[in-house]
Order: structure tokens, then C-alpha cells, then sequence
């Protein structure tokens, strides 16, 4: 079939929509593996930055030159090509780049580096957003048939990266996503483009095969384990695959020796290890189990604390163990040393729960099946013990914007629901200084056995440390004197700490790993006062966010205050670089950025071009549109990523069941009528404000379901709201009566809000919860809807 | 209409191609240079002055009081032991970037952790992660023998050459696996452990000495650092953590 001319318009939105998103979500992956997962925020501002641009560029020339917008509509494959180019030579440009943000603070050319990468990223989105706003400027009376093309088209792209990943890997899906919209050329009957099309094919497979596979690898940060161990004599990596959960690499090297909280006093070898690695940063090691008899290290580290009480409790070797989430892997060999009844693992990422149960085969450890808070919430009054190793990025503030579902009050209390009455939760993690990670897991912890009914919570925490980690050790039943004792004999013979129990005093601390002061012992001592008294003195005055970390707000590690950074400097040495590079701090210059680049692109054509495109109540409109979708996409995304385990798989659900439904929505407004926008959007704003209302209770019941039937009812959730979301837009592009000009103008606001909304949205989930942002986007339609009155 | 078109889109992008290009040659050619190690010092002067600012503000200002410390590190050239393409960065309150992945220390990270040794000038200590070598020069300076261990393999051939050039007889290299030490020369005074550990190797605990000490650095490079003490007495060890930074745990009602 060939197609021409404005005929060709909406195919080609379709499918440079398509290969648009998946761009956008394999330039995440790009993000993750390259530098580190905070980074990949940057994806969004990239891609809306690019439509925002092109409308404001389209709304400005259609001003000065009338034709040049209908000369684009009736070739739009030059669009195409632009794509496809930039697309490619992005990633080539940007993946060749000695890109080191670390080095920002004090070597100018990275800021350079970054700047760059923003912007040739953004170029791509530029031409996906210019056919758009075209098709919009052109054919406004098919606007519902265009929403429909961009929604579907974009829904398709969100699950395009599930089959290009474990194929391709992230460089070669990207270059197939880039090369993808090639094809629409020839279709075209200009002999031109079909020329264009195929030398852009033969370039593209030349380049493939005279690079090679390093065309297709994606290099990561020098600092990240990956290319660290790399270097250690005789590595090699075993094995390596990619799915959108990440990418990993099993690697062998007799140098890999993984055993944090190992007491001093230990003298024997470590069993041989395999590192598994999850975008190139450590994640686990697989230890090597000799038939005849198991390495015992284990037993001198911290987390043996919490098996001396249950063991003393009760017969492990009739017990059932469970290991929630495995980082680190060290929870397998001190499970298989009880040789318990049962022993299960929960792990999140499918892939490696695949790796972890073919290393551990023949070995009495099964798989849960399912996620680690699913395992727990369907199984109550099962397990005597479960062990919870979560030890993080390997640099602090990496990871203060990711979701941690597996460390919140809601998770604690789960995991004690899920033990019987005798049954012991064990977590360890790195010790920080100014104390900060050890204070949110006491309070967290604090907050959960309040939360069950137990009156005196401190009466079920043991705390204890070595020089750089520490073991947390809970259980609803109260600990008795001779439990107490079994851990103060354990800590004096293994050389280590105790920082809180039952009782404890000054001096029980910081006796054999001795700080200039007893900071641990104190700080945690200051905030069980002000938890017991119920009041949060403790938390509003100290130097970091301690504040026990719900499912609301899951942000484990985000601990920077911004009102109080210059203490914070003061207190970390007065060394800028490692504050600078923090999540939050990233966060904050994100919004600024995006706050001036917004503006600087909706006042050009006002200010520059001196020109009146709409009335500004009509932009208003826009604008909310704009952020009241991103803030209910984000909303969706963030929920769903406790109940699919994963922020990736949720938002690919939701994205493709969004944009669907959206799309669907898109085409439906076609055969509504203007008067029709008032009730929609008003049964938009409450069926969000329901949401706001009842979401939390939902995704809860949702983690009680059997994996599938889970997926089936979060997607029935997210049908209706995202059906009517996609009418306002095209139903307001078609009735409102502008200019083409003025359309494109609306296409740069609404891609605008829709950036300053995404990183905004962040601001909303950690400060009040990720339910806020419902309440939010009711308020953004709420806008919306007065403006329709006017 | 296509004129106007090629001009306003592509020609701006193949205006950026030779910027990027140029930025990446610059890059490549300062890890290209890392190779190279001059013998002599050609900009002399303006080093020493750079060198003598690096210990007044950086080291002596933050509490380091040692004066045989302060003395050695006005003394050993620390650019010399950075990739040429870096070293304007020498004597910069930053860790600098030697290639590998690895940093040199920033200049007060090494003096602290010197000086928390209390070297008398008769130890023999043992060095894990030689890195650049400069943290060996300066122990190099300040004690009998320093035994160091690097495990990759190109950092150990650059450093081994620098060490070499600048006359350090007292330093010796080594390119294995540090976890297991230097058996042969053991029992060691002090240990310096300077690469990330997440745990203390046994092997290193036996052959230090009794009464020895060690040290090693907690925290990434690019983050902040503190660092421990270890102190192995007759009956066990003891775990001091010297902050190596300035720490104000709880202010206002919390203190109470």
C-alpha cells in the first residue's frame, strides 16, 4: 500500500510513537546500566523536552512561513529521517562519551558531557513530537483518530523493549527502536525516500558489522563493580542476559569475597564465589557449597545473633526459613548451615531467581514463586524465621529516589504476620555515619510493632554492629533475660556491639568497635524517647530524614534535608562532591532546569516572535491536561511497583494499559460533542478523587492475590480512569478555535507541565506520599473543568 | 522549502558532531598520556607553590598536626604520580581520577590516614592497593620498608615505574592478590588497607603484628570517609573509628 501525503500522517504517528516510547524506555536501561538507576529519571525531562520543543519551533515558524507546516504534513517521511538519524547517532555519540558525573564538581567538561547527552537525546523526540503537532495542526477534525494513533502506537513501544532486550541488549534495541520507522519510507511513492530508506538500512547493517558486538554494549560507570572486578587477574564473565528488570552478569574471579558483619575473630577460608551483578553493580554472590561439608563463617557474623534465638527458641532443623530479597546472598549458606525443615527464597527479579535456584540446585531451597511482600502477606503464621538481606547501591544517595517496598512499616508488619508467634526477623545492612541508615530501620521497625499492638515495641528490638554493619533482630514475642544475655555473650566473644536492647545502657556500648563517642547508642536512644512519648521531636530536629519510611513514602535512603545542607556539609567534611550527586540534589536541579526550559519555550513565541496564538484560559486548559495525566501515570506507576515487585514491570503495565485505554478514550471523543467535555471531566475528577481516597487499600488487597490474577485486577483499576483521561485533550484540540499555530502552541504546553508534573510528581511522593498525587491530578482536571465554565 | 529545512535542522547537528569529537580526543588523549611518567619535574615552582598550599589549606587547617606528616607531603611531588592529562588537578582538594576506575586519595584523606598510624620511622608496614605509589612515597618516607600490593596489573607496572624513577629504594611492589599479604615479610608494624573491603581478610589479621596497627578507609572515594583503627592486642582486637570527618551528631532537643 503506498501512502502519501496527509494520508500518511496518522500511520506514521502510530509508528513513530511506537518507536518513540521504546526509545525512551530502553534509554532508562541506558541510564541504569551506564551510570546509575537516579539518572534514568532524566529519560522523561529528555523525551518531553523533545515535544515540547517541537511544538514551540512548529508554533513559531507557522507564524512567519504558512506553508511550511502543510509542506512537512505532505512529507512527513523527512520526519522520519530525522528520527531514525538522530536516533542512531545519539546513542553512538552519547555512548562514546567518558561520561563521569562524579567528576562534575570539579572538572568542567563533564558538565559539558551532560548538557550534550540531555540534548542529543532530546533530538529524536524533537522530530516524534514536530509529526505529531503537525498531524494535529493539519487534520484538527481528526484529532480524536491522532490521539488514538499516538496512545496505541506508544502503548505498543512500552512492550517493544520486552522482546528486543534479551536479544539485542540495550544498545542494539536502541538502534533497532532508532532504525525501526525506516520502513514507513517505503511505502512512500516518492522515489527519494525509498532511496533514503535504503541507504540508512545498508549504513546502519555496514556499521553493525564492521563494530560489532562493542556497537551494541552499553559501557558502565568505571566505578561500578562490573569493570572493578573485571580487572582482577583471571575474571571472566560467565554469563550475561537482559530483560527490562536489568541486565546481569555472572562473573567468576577467584579475587570476588563477600562476607560483610564477619567478625574479626574468624580464621578460616571463604568458600569460593560468583559474582552475580544487576546493571553492572553488585547485587549477590553465589557461593560455591562443597558436598562434604558447608563453609561455617556464617556463624561469626552479625546476623547469627538472630539464629541463636531461634534455635534457642525452638528446633530450627524443623523450622521453616525464608529469605526475603537477595542481595547479598550470604542469608543462603547461614540457612543451609541450620539444616531447617524447609527453606524457601523470595526474590523480585525473575531472572535471578532463575540463576540463584540453577546454582543452588540439589540443595533443600525452593523458590517462592512470587515476590518478597506477596510471599509474606500469603502466607501467615508460616515461617520460624526470615532472614532479609538488603544492603543497597554501593554509593550512598544512589538510590535515594528508588522505591524500597521491602523496608517499610507496612513490610515489617508483614513479615511478622507471616511468622509464627516464636519467629525471628533478621535484617542487616551497611552502618553509616552520621547514624542515618540504622536510626530509619529502628524507627521503621518501632513503628511496625506498635502497629501490631504490642505496647512496649522496644522490648522486641536487639541492635547490634561491627565497624561497618549492623544486624537488626526482631520478633513479636518479647525477648527474655536469657536471650539477652545469649547476644551480649555472643557480641563480647565475636568482638562485637550491641546498640540497642531491652534494657541497655551507656556503657554496654561502644565497647570493641569504639567511636570517638557512643553516636549509634545515643542517637538511637533519643529516638526511642520521642517514639515512646508519640511525638516526633526526635526527627524534626536531627541533621537527616529519619522519619520510619511507610509504603507511602518508601524512599529508604533518602536522608538530605535540603533546609539543612550546609550542615550537613559542615558535617561530612566540607567536601561538595558526594552531596552534590544525591538523589535529592538531583532532583532539585532537575525541577529547576525543567522549570526554566519550560518557560524559555512557552515564552519564545510570545515574547521573541511577538505573536498571540491563543487565549491564555485555552492554555490554562492545556496545561492542566498536561499535569493531571503525568501526575496520574506517575501515581499508577509508584503504587503498582509494591505490588509487581518492581518499578519496570510496573511501568510497563501501566503504560501500556494507559496509553491503550487513553487511546481508546482519544478515539471515542470523536464521536462526542463539545457540550460533552463538562460531565466527562467531572466523572474524571471523581473517580481520581476515589482513587486518592481508597488506592492504598487496593494495592494492599492486591498483594494477597496469586501472581497473574494480581496484574489482571491492578490493570481493571487503572481502565476507567485511563479511558476518560484521553478525552480531553483531542476533544479540546478539535472544539477550541485556533489557529494551527495555536494548536502546536497547546502541543508544547501540554508536553511542558507534563515534564515539570513528572519530576514535581517525585517532590509530592516523598514529602507526602505517593497517594497525594491522585489528589493532585484531581486538582489539575479540576482546573481543567473550571476552565471549560469560563 | 527543503533548503530552508536542511539548514535549520541538519546543519546544527553536524555543527555538534565536531564539538563532541573534540571533547572525546581531549579525554582520550589524558588517558593516552597516563603511560608516560616524567623523571623530572618542568614545572617545578609552580608545583611546590601548589604543594605547600595543598598542606596550609587543605591538611593543616582541618587538624592534621603531625609535622613530620605535613613535612613529607610539602615534600613528595603528588603530580607525578597522576596521568599527565590530569594533573592540573595534583594538588586539588579532590580525589583525582588515575584510570582503572581508581582515584588517588584526596590529599587530606592520605595525610589523615598517615598520620592515625604514629609512625616513629622504624616500622615496616605492609600497603594493600598501591594505586598511584603515592601513598607509598609517602610511607616511604616516614618508615623502615613499606611492602606494597597491587592486584591490577597496570596500575602495579605504572606505579612500580614511578616509585622506581623517583628513587624509592625502600618501597617494595608487588602485583598479586592483596587479600592474602606478603607472607614472607610478615609479621608487619602497621597495615594500610586502601582499597574497599567488606570485610577484614584473616590472612591480614595474622600477620600483623602484636601491638600492630592497621588502617583502612570506610566509604567510596567520592563520598564522604571515615576511617578505622584496628589494634591487635594480646587477647584480641580493639576497632577505633576515627572519623575523617568533622561529625555533629544531634543538635537542640534531641541532645537532651
Amino acid at each position: 500500500m503506498m501512502l502519501s501525503g496527509s494520508s500518511a500522517l496518522i500511520p506514521a504517528v502510530f509508528l513513530l510513537s511506537l518507536s518513540c516510547l521504546s526509545f525512551e524506555v530502553l534509554l532508562t536501561r541506558f541510564f541504569s546500566i551506564a551510570q546509575w538507576n537516579h539518572l534514568s529519571f532524566l529519560v522523561l525531562g529528555i523525551a518531553l523536552f523533545g515535544f515540547s520543543a517541537s511544538g514551540v519551533f512548529l508554533s513559531v515558524t507557522h507564524q512567519r512561513n504558512r506553508r511550511l507546516v502543510p509542506y512537512i504534513a505532505a512529507h512527513s517521511q523527512l520526519l522520519i529521517v530525522g528520527f531514525c538519524i538522530t536516533a542512531l547517532t545519539s546513542y553512538l555519540i552519547c555512548n562514546a562519551l567518558p561520561i563521569d558525573f562524579f567528576r562534575i564538581p570539579f572538572d568542567w567538561r563533564q558538565l559539558i558531557f551532560l548538557v550534550l547527552t540531555f540534548l542529543l537525546f532530546s533530538i529524536p523526540f524533537v522530530f516524534t513530537g514536530a509529526l505529531t503537532s503537525v498531524a494535529y495542526m493539519v487534520e484538527s477534525r481528526k484529532a480524536g483518530k491522532i490521539y488514538f494513533a499516538s496512545m496505541t502506537g506508544s502503548a505498543f513501544g512500552a512492550l517493544l523493549p520486552l522482546l528486543l532486550l534479551p536479544v539485542m541488549g540495550t544498545g542494539g534495541g536502541l538502534i533497532c527502536s532508532g532504525m525501526l520507522p525506516v520502513f514507513l519510507l517505503f511505502t512512500s511513492r516518492d522515489k527519494r525516500f525509498l532511496t533514503t530508506g535504503g541507504i540508512l538500512i545498508l549504513l546502519t547493517a555496514c556499521m553493525m558489522v564492521s563494530a560489532g558486538p562493542e556497537l551494541f554494549t552499553v559501557s558502565p560507570s568505571p566505578y561500578k563493580s562490573l569493570p572493578q572486578i573485571l580487572l582482577y587477574p583471571e575474571s571472566r564473565v560467565i554469563r550475561s542476559s537482559e530483560t527490562l528488570e536489568g541486565k546481569t552478569d555472572l562473573i567468576d574471579s577467584s579475587a570476588i569475597r563477600f562476607a560483610p558483619g564477619l567478625s574479626l575473630s574468624y580464621r578460616g577460608n571463604l568458600p569460593r564465589q560468583t559474582a552475580l551483578l544487576l546493571d553492572g553493580d553488585q547485587k549477590l554472590v553465589l557461593y560455591e557449597i562443597s558436598d562434604d561439608s558447608l563453609s561455617d563463617f556464617p556463624l561469626y557474623s552479625l546476623s547469627n545473633a538472630g539464629y541463636l534465638i531461634a534455635g534457642e527458641r525452638g528446633d530450627l532443623t524443623k523450622g521453616k526459613i525464608l529469605l526475603a530479597g537477595m542481595d547479598g546472598g550470604s542469608s543462603v549458606l547461614h540457612a543451609l548451615l541450620t539444616h531447617c525443615e524447609s527453606l524457601y527464597f523470595a526474590e523480585d527479579n525473575p531472572e535471578i531467581r532463575k540463576i540463584i535456584e540453577s546454582h543452588y540446585q540439589g540443595r533443600s531451597i525452593a523458590d517462592s514463586g512470587d515476590t518478597v511482600r506477596s510471599t509474606a502477606a500469603r502466607h501467615p503464621h508460616f515461617f520460624d524465621l526470615i532472614h532479609l538481606q538488603n544492603w543497597g547501591s554501593s554509593l550512598p544517595g544512589m538510590e535515594s529516589l528508588s522505591q524500597n517496598h521491602h523496608l517499610t512499616v507496612e513490610a515489617i508488619q508483614s513479615y511478622l504476620s507471616s511468622m509464627t508467634e516464636r519467629g525471628i526477623l533478621i535484617l542487616t545492612r551497611r552502618l553509616q555515619l552520621p547514624p542515618s541508615d540504622s536510626l530509619v530501620s529502628f524507627g521503621t521497625a518501632f513503628k511496625a510493632l506498635a502497629s501490631l499492638g504490642i505496647k512496649s515495641p522496644g522490648q522486641h528490638i536487639i541492635m547490634i554492629r561491627n565497624w561497618d554493619t549492623y544486624t537488626i533482630v526482631l520478633s513479636q514475642k518479647r525477648y527474655s533475660v536469657s536471650e539477652i544475655n545469649l547476644i551480649r555473650d555472643f557480641c563480647g566473644t565475636l568482638g562485637f556491639d550491641t546498640m540497642f536492647f531491652p534494657g541497655i545502657r551507656e556503657e554496654d556500648a561502644n565497647r570493641i568497635n569504639i567511636f570517638q563517642e557512643p553516636y549509634h547508642y545515643r542517637a538511637i536512644a533519643a529516638y526511642t524517647e520521642t517514639l515512646k512519648a508519640g511525638d516526633s521531636n526526635f526527627q524534626k530536629d536531627y541533621l537527616l530524614n529519619v522519619t520510619p519510611r511507610e509504603d507511602d513514602s518508601p524512599f529508604f535512603t533518602s536522608y538530605i534535608r535540603i533546609g539543612r545542607l550546609k550542615e550537613l556539609y559542615q558535617a561530612t567534611g566540607s567536601r561538595p562532591y558526594s552531596i552534590l550527586l544525591s538523589g535529592e540534589i538531583l532532583l532539585w536541579i532537575l525541577l529547576i532546569v525543567s522549570f526554566l526550559l519550560s518557560t524559555l519555550l512557552l515564552a519564545v513565541p510570545v515574547v521573541v516572535s511577538k505573536i498571540k496564538p491563543v487565549r491564555w484560559l485555552q492554555v490554562l486548559y492545556f496545561l492542566s491536561l498536561g499535569a493531571g495525566f503525568m501526575f496520574v501515570e506517575t501515581a499508577f506507576i509508584r503504587e503498582f511497583t509494591l505490588a509487581t515487585g518492581s518499578p519496570v514491570r510496573s511501568f510497563t503495565l501501566v503504560l501500556f494499559i494507559m496509553l491503550i485505554a487513553s487511546g481508546f478514550g482519544g478515539y471515542f471523543s470523536g464521536k462526542l460533542k463539545d457540550k460533552h467535555l463538562l460531565p466527562v471531566m467531572l466523572v474524571l475528577t471523581i473517580i481520581l478523587f476515589v482513587l486518592f481516597l481508597s488506592i492504598r487499600t487496593l494495592t494492599g488487597f492486591s498483594l494477597t492475590l496469586p501472581p497473574g490474577i494480581r496484574e489482571l485486577f491492578l490493570g481493571s483499576l487503572l481502565i476507567p480512569p485511563a479511558f476518560l483521561l484521553g478525552v480531553p485533550f483531542p476533544l479540546g484540540m478539535r472544539s477550541f478555535p485556533v489557529s494551527p499555530g495555536g494548536r502546536a502552541y497547546f502541543w508544547a504546553a501540554n508536553g511542558c507541565t507534563s515534564v515539570l508534573a513528572s519530576v514535581f510528581s517525585l517532590f509530592i511522593a516523598m514529602n507526602l506520599g505517593i497517594s497525594w498525587l491522585l489528589l493532585f491530578a484531581a486538582g489539575a482536571y479540576c482546573v481543567a473543568l473550571l476552565v471549560i465554565r469560563k | 522549502m527543503k533548503k530552508t529545512l536542511i539548514l535549520k535542522i541538519l546543519l546544527p547537528l553536524l555543527l555538534l558532531l565536531p564539538t563532541v569529537l573534540l571533547f572525546v580526543n581531549g579525554e582520550q588523549e589524558s588517558q593516552e598520556s597516563q603511560e608516560s611518567v616524567e623523571p623530572v619535574i618542568s614545572e617545578g615552582d609552580r608545583y611546590e607553590v601548589a604543594r605547600r598550599e595543598m598542606v596550609l589549606k587543605q591538611i593543616a587547617s582541618r587538624g592534621i598536626k603531625d609535622e613530620r606528616v605535613l613535612e613529607v607531603m610539602a615534600r613528595v611531588p603528588r603530580h607525578l604520580f597522576i596521568p599527565e592529562g590530569m594533573r592540573y588537578q595534583a594538588y586539588h582538594d579532590n580525589p583525582v581520577r588515575i584510570g582503572e576506575g581508581q582515584t588517588i586519595s584526596q590529599p587530606y584523606i592520605v595525610a589523615l590516614m598517615t598520620s592515625c598510624l604514629n609512625l616513629t620511622g622504624n616500622e615496616k608496614v605492609l600497603e594493600i592497593g598501591t594505586g598511584s605509589g603515592y601513598q607509598a612515597a609517602i610511607l616511604g618516607e616516614l618508615v623502615r620498608e613499606i611492602y606494597t600490593i597491587e592486584i591490577k596489573e597496570p596500575l602495579y607496572k605504572r606505579s612500580t615505574q614511578t616509585l622506581l624513577t623517583l628513587g624509592y629504594s625502600n618501597v617494595y611492589t608487588r602485583f598479586a592478590d592483596g587479600y592474602f599479604g606478603w607472607e614472607e615479610h610478615a609479621p608487619f608494624d602497621c597495615i594500610m588497607i586502601t582499597a574497599a573491603v567488606n570485610h577484614v581478610p584473616p590472612p591480614l589479621l595474622d600477620q600483623l603484628a602484636e601491638g600492630g596497627r592497621m588502617i583502612l578507609p570506610l566509604g567510596d572515594p567520592f563520598s564522604y570517609q571515615q576511617l578505622v583503627l584496628i589494634k591487635k592486642l594480646s587477647d584480641g582486637y580493639q576497632v577505633e573509628q576515627i572519623t575523617g570527618v568533622l561529625f555533629v551528631p544531634m543538635t537542640g532537643e534531641a541532645r537532651k
